[in-house]
């Protein structure tokens, strides 16, 4: 599913969160990053079909999510968690999936059912489908958000902040769950946690109050940073971020901080943190 | 580790049952079970001071919906506000099953378990009745519309659950119940207004029930369309308020249909109970020769006119002994008439020098008994509560004095009396109903005079004078009267039987009479 924003924007009263963006996300997986308040959220509502734009427009496929009908057929096809995640506390696991999936049209029992179990043992709940989700931890909760997600098959995949409350483990996990979803369907991941992004995204959207600030491959981002990230004694005082690494380093991001500073290979963090800062600096 | 295939639901083959099933596991079962089980702890309170009968106590039941009605308007208002308690709005809102629709489902389970909730609670009020010896039928029309009533107080509590905060929708379910309550209780049987206004209620006040009539007025199915229309406006403006625009969708449709469907059925139909207020014509054997006035302020609901309700013959289920016959309608069962017997065969021996006394009672459909004079029978009214029997001590006397030009009520035209001998006669007869003591009349002289004896007040310790107001007794009469009582009841009574048709026709003098001429 293809995804083309054009000129979109969106504010609460004077507050603008989402200022003329323009953007085209195709099948794979998208990482959405920004700070806390860039947009993210208002983004996926607005894809999700809970938010109408103030002005611009959202096409999936080419149903825009402004039209009636169309909101409909953009729903069939999407899977969406969202960042405050509302589960029934007194619905068992499956009971909860398989809910969700009636309401995602999906009449018939048996394949219904199987979809279900599907859903729950890629998110690895399958010991816990008996239980009420009252008595579930916040990692398990989020893994149940994600299986209501996925269980419909959609087509577009829409993820805010996911990762949330999950261990390690379990993020390791989630990646490899997410990285064989987006084989074959459109993902888009928000997150202000670059390392899921370097794990598992095929493209990359920086937003920064309202605004696209950088879209590419991954690989693009971080060469942004390429020359502009050093291992140094001593931090410049010109440099955009600097912070010691675990062999008694600094890492410094930015222009050389000095004799004895060596270049060292950029990731997609030193991108990310570069492209924020030019803003930051203009 | 697969899911086992146990967890799988119940399945269901409609897009709408599956999800109408998954909501109906998950509601607040202790609401139901506290709304029935308060509803029908008072249900079966209020029917253990009634004789019981399974058409009365089973409408008490359905009364009693309206203390469950309050139970489920939490209930709604609990299911409507989950979503935004739980923070899973968006997560339903995102799925492309209309909200119409996700709304429509939440009804649709809101009404199964309401309509259930008040089929039990029928269905207990029913077992209560046949397990204290009830018999009769069930008016079924009951039980749909409470079961619509039902599910229009949980339909109201989702639509103010939409709408309202979670104290605002407790205050609402308690201003509902307490409203309807004070409603039923404080303004029933004063105007026609008011008694069209509580048969709008979901569950209004029941009109006077007859075993033999049912209910008069029958409301009943008037009622039960005039609710299914609310019913069918408030879920239809429940379903239709999310949607945006016009659209020609399946929820709008149903929605919009239900809107028209419910604003013509309430208002044609709440229009003919308004006028059901005045419409109390029952229809009795020859309503040409006996039909009831409708009087405001009466003790009942309506009051009939002097004339003598005509003998049915539906009043089969009968007692007797060698003083008095007892008839009533079969659902009460013989054993009412039985009972009644026992109560008034005293009396009847007492009375039984009285020529044309009564000697037959037979209930009627009435809320005043009246007595037959000249037919030698005396009519009873249904009542329910067994202090109503208890307190018949009395009755076939008060029913007797007419043989004696003497009428029970003063407002029926009882004029002051001049024959003497029936007025000692009377004395003794009140006297030995046990209305009257003749302590209570000799202190009554002593401190009063004779002419005040009329105005003795209805205390324990005078007894109930029902109403003689009209007869001035003199102390030649009641002295008459009291040598009677000293005598033997069995020698009093086949004197007087010699004695009567002079005594009737005004012949006798007082001198005359057993007491005098001791």
């Amino acid at each position: 599913m293809n995804v083309v924003l054009e000129s979109l924007s969106r504010s609460y009263g004077s507050v603008r969160a989402l200022d003329r963006v323009d953007a085209t996300i195709g099948p794979g997986i998208t990482g959405l990053l920004g700070p806390n308040g860039a947009g993210k959220t208002t983004l996926l509502r607005i894809l999700a079909t809970l938010l109408p734009p103030t002005s611009g427009t959202a096409r999936l496929d080419g149903w825009s999510t402004s039209h009636d009908r169309e909101r409909v057929e953009i729903r069939r096809r999407l899977g969406y968690l969202p960042q405050d995640l509302g589960l029934y506390p007194r619905f068992t696991v499956f009971e909860f999936v398989d809910y969700l999936a009636m309401l995602k049209e999906l009449h018939e029992p048996r394949e219904r059912h199987r979809r279900v179990r599907e859903a729950l043992e890629a998110v690895d709940l399958q010991d816990v489908a008996g239980r009420k989700i009252r008595t579930l931890s916040g990692g398990m909760r989020r893994r149940v958000g994600i299986a209501q997600a996925i269980v419909a098959d959609p087509q577009l995949l829409l993820l805010d902040e996911p990762t949330g409350g999950l261990d390690p483990e379990q993020r390791v996990r989630f990646r490899q769950l997410v990285g064989r979803l987006g084989e074959h369907r459109t993902v888009l991941l928000s997150t202000h946690l670059v390392e899921d992004v370097a794990a598992i995204c095929t493209s990359v959207v920086v937003l920064w109050h309202g605004k696209v600030l950088f879209q590419g491959a991954p690989a693009e981002l971080r060469k942004r940073a390429e020359g502009l990230v050093w291992s140094a004694q001593e931090a410049s005082p010109d440099a955009v971020a600097s912070w010691r690494t675990d062999n008694g380093m600094l890492r410094v991001i930015g222009a050389c901080p000095g004799p004895g500073a060596t270049p060292v290979e950029p990731t997609l963090e030193d991108g990310y943190l570069l492209v924020t800062s030019d803003t930051l600096t203009q | 580790m697969r899911v086992p295939e146990s967890i799988a639901l119940r399945r269901s083959r409609t897009p709408l049952l599956g999800p109408i099933w998954t909501e109906l596991r998950h509601l607040t079962y202790a609401l139901l079970v506290l709304g029935v089980g308060a509803s029908a702890i008072i249900a079966i309170d209020q029917t253990n001071i009634a004789y019981p009968t399974v058409g009365y106590d089973t409408g008490v039941a359905y009364h009693e919906g309206e203390i469950l009605s309050a139970f489920l308007l939490l209930l709604g208002a609990w299911l409507a506000m989950r979503d935004r308690r739980s923070a899973a709005t968006d997560l339903i809102s995102s799925t492309p099953t209309e909200q119409g629709v996700v709304r429509l489902i939440r009804l649709g389970a809101l009404a199964v378990a309401s309509a259930g909730a008040f089929g039990l609670l029928f269905l207990i009020g029913l077992v209560s009745a046949l397990t204290h010896g009830a018999s009769g039928g069930v008016d079924w029309m009951l039980v749909p519309d409470g079961m619509l009533g039902s599910t229009l107080a949980a339909w109201l509590g989702f639509a103010l659950g939409l709408i309202a905060p979670a104290p605002a929708a407790v205050l609402g379910a308690a201003l509902y119940s307490g409203g309807s309550y004070f409603i039923n209780t404080q303004y029933t049987h004063y105007n026609t207004l008011h008694v069209g206004f509580q048969w709008l209620l979901p569950f209004p006040p029941l009109p006077q029930w007859s075993a033999d009539l049912g209910y008069v007025p029958n409301i009943f199915g008037t009622h039960l369309v005039f609710v299914l229309g609310w019913l069918l406006l408030t879920g239809g403006l429940i379903v239709a308020t999310p949607l945006s625009r016009p659209r020609r969708t399946f929820a709008s449709q149903v929605a919009l249909t239900g809107v028209v469907a419910g604003l013509v059925l309430a208002s044609l139909f709440g229009v003919q109970l308004q006028a059901k207020a005045n419409d109390y014509t029952v229809s009795g054997p020859d309503p040409a020769h006996w039909a009831p006035e409708y009087a405001w302020g009466a003790s009942g609901l309506f009051t009939p006119n002097p004339l003598i309700y005509p003998d049915d013959h539906r009043a089969t289920a009968c007692s007797t002994s060698s003083a008095v016959r007892v008839c009533v309608y079969p659902a009460y069962g013989r054993s009412l008439a039985t009972s009644l017997v026992s109560i008034l065969d005293p009396e009847a021996r007492a009375i039984e020098s009285v020529i044309g006394r009564p000697t037959y009672v037979r209930m009627v459909p009435v809320a005043e008994e009246s007595c037959g004079a000249g037919f030698g029978q005396a009519v009873l009214t249904e009542q329910y509560s067994f202090s109503y029997y208890d307190d018949l001590r009395g009755y076939l006397i008060s029913c007797a004095l007419p043989q004696l030009g003497l009428l029970r009520y003063a407002g029926y035209g009882g004029l002051p009396h001049d024959y003497p001998a029936q007025n000692a006669v009377a004395l003794w007869l009140v006297i030995r109903s046990g209305e009257l003591t003749p302590s209570a009349v000799r202190r009554g002289v002593a401190s009063w005079g004779v002419s005040c004896l009329a105005d003795l007040p209805c205390t324990p310790e005078y007894g109930d004078v029902f109403g003689f107001g009209s007869l001035d007794w003199t102390r030649a009469e009641i002295r008459v009267g009291l040598a009677m009582v000293a005598l033997p009841p069995v020698r009093v009574a086949s004197e007087l039987r010699e004695l009567w048709p002079r005594l009737v026709a005004g012949e006798l003098p007082l001198a005359g009479l057993p007491g005098y001429r001791r």
